[in-house]
């Protein structure tokens, strides 16, 4: 048995699972709200988001069939979580995703939980900007340096068309801030 | 020479390619919080509470929930249990409850029968000063 495994045996027994849960939350809480809050941009959102993801993962860790690593499923589960977080809140302001994500965006400038220069702030519109899930896989690469093959695994698209996405991403936002230049 | 071409000599330390990811990761020391986003000071501690806080409430309501679904479940087992029973042998519950019925009905006309003719007075009549005293005095203390 793999120490992988031995873990998930834990998080699933109810004798061992809250001590199991804690180390989970420990080890992954910082890695997966960085994750959320590329995604929903906002701090209290993320907030929120992480939460039910950790109580997702709570309820959901007995029906956890090991076909994926334990940090792939719960970031697909963070994945999904955020967008639909998204769709939610854009739909309750009558706006598109895509729309409530560009006007947080803009919003940055005035947000407490925002520190990035000029620079920082442009290229956080120009990100907004992208289609959601080349938006999810520039952020999952770019920022996170994270391989393709975990990024395929976690979004579940072929390794050629995450590169591809990826590469039209950059393109994009290379033509606007020269544009914006 | 060709077998020779073909074999790689080189070895790795088992679980290599595992850690190896690991330690990349943590020598580039990947900066998570990469494009000018902050967070409020010590929010990752606040967090790690805020959802035990959460999961601990969610596994109680778990387990009430289990508690009532088998307590409903005993309940009804024991419910279709003592309908089984009554509906199999209907003759099992009421010779009983026919004889303390004939009992109370029998004790009533009993009752009626000695009551019926006298009036008030006449029952005064057979009770002596005494008795009729503590029927009229209303005392609090027995």
């Amino acid at each position: 048995m793999t120490p992988q495994s031995l873990f998930i045996k834990a998080l699933k027994h109810p004798d061992s699972r809250d001590e199991a849960f804690s180390r989970l939350v420990s080890e992954y809480k910082e890695r997966l709200y960085w994750h959320i809050r590329k995604i929903v941009i906002d701090h209290d959102d993320a907030n929120d988001v992480v939460q039910n993801t950790f109580i997702k993962v709570h309820i959901n860790i007995e029906n956890f069939k090991e076909k994926s690593s334990l940090y792939t499923w719960m970031y697909r589960i963070a994945s999904n979580e955020s967008l639909n977080f998204i769709k939610s809140k854009a739909s309750k302001m009558g706006l598109k995703n895509q729309e409530w994500i560009e006007s947080l965006a803009d919003g940055l400038i005035a947000d407490p939980h925002f520190d990035g220069d000029e620079a920082a702030i442009i290229l956080q519109k120009q990100v907004a900007q992208l289609p959601e899930k080349q938006r999810i896989v520039f952020n999952m690469r770019y920022f996170d340096r994270m391989n393709y093959e975990s990024i395929s695994e976690i979004l579940g698209t072929s390794i050629g068309a995450l590169k591809s996405s990826y590469h039209h991403a950059v393109k994009k936002i290379k033509i606007r801030l020269n544009d914006e230049n | 020479m060709m077998k020779i071409k073909n074999r790689n000599p080189f070895k790795v330390p088992k679980g290599y390619f595992n850690s190896l990811e690991k330690s990349l990761l943590k020598k580039n020391q990947v900066n998570f919080n990469a494009g000018g986003f902050k967070i409020p000071k010590n929010y990752f501690n606040e967090l790690e509470k805020e959802i035990f806080k959460k999961t601990i409430k969610i596994s109680k309501l778990n387990n009430s929930k289990i508690l009532k679904r088998a307590l409903l479940t005993f309940s009804g087992i024991a419910a279709s249990i003592i309908m089984f029973y009554i509906i199999t042998n209907p003759y099992s519950v009421t010779p009983k409850s026919y004889a303390i019925q004939d009992k109370e009905v029998f004790e009533d006309f009993i009752e009626n029968y000695y009551l019926e003719d006298f009036e008030s007075y006449e029952i005064f009549s057979m009770l002596d000063e005494n008795e009729i005293q503590a029927t009229f005095v209303y005392s609090s203390k027995p």
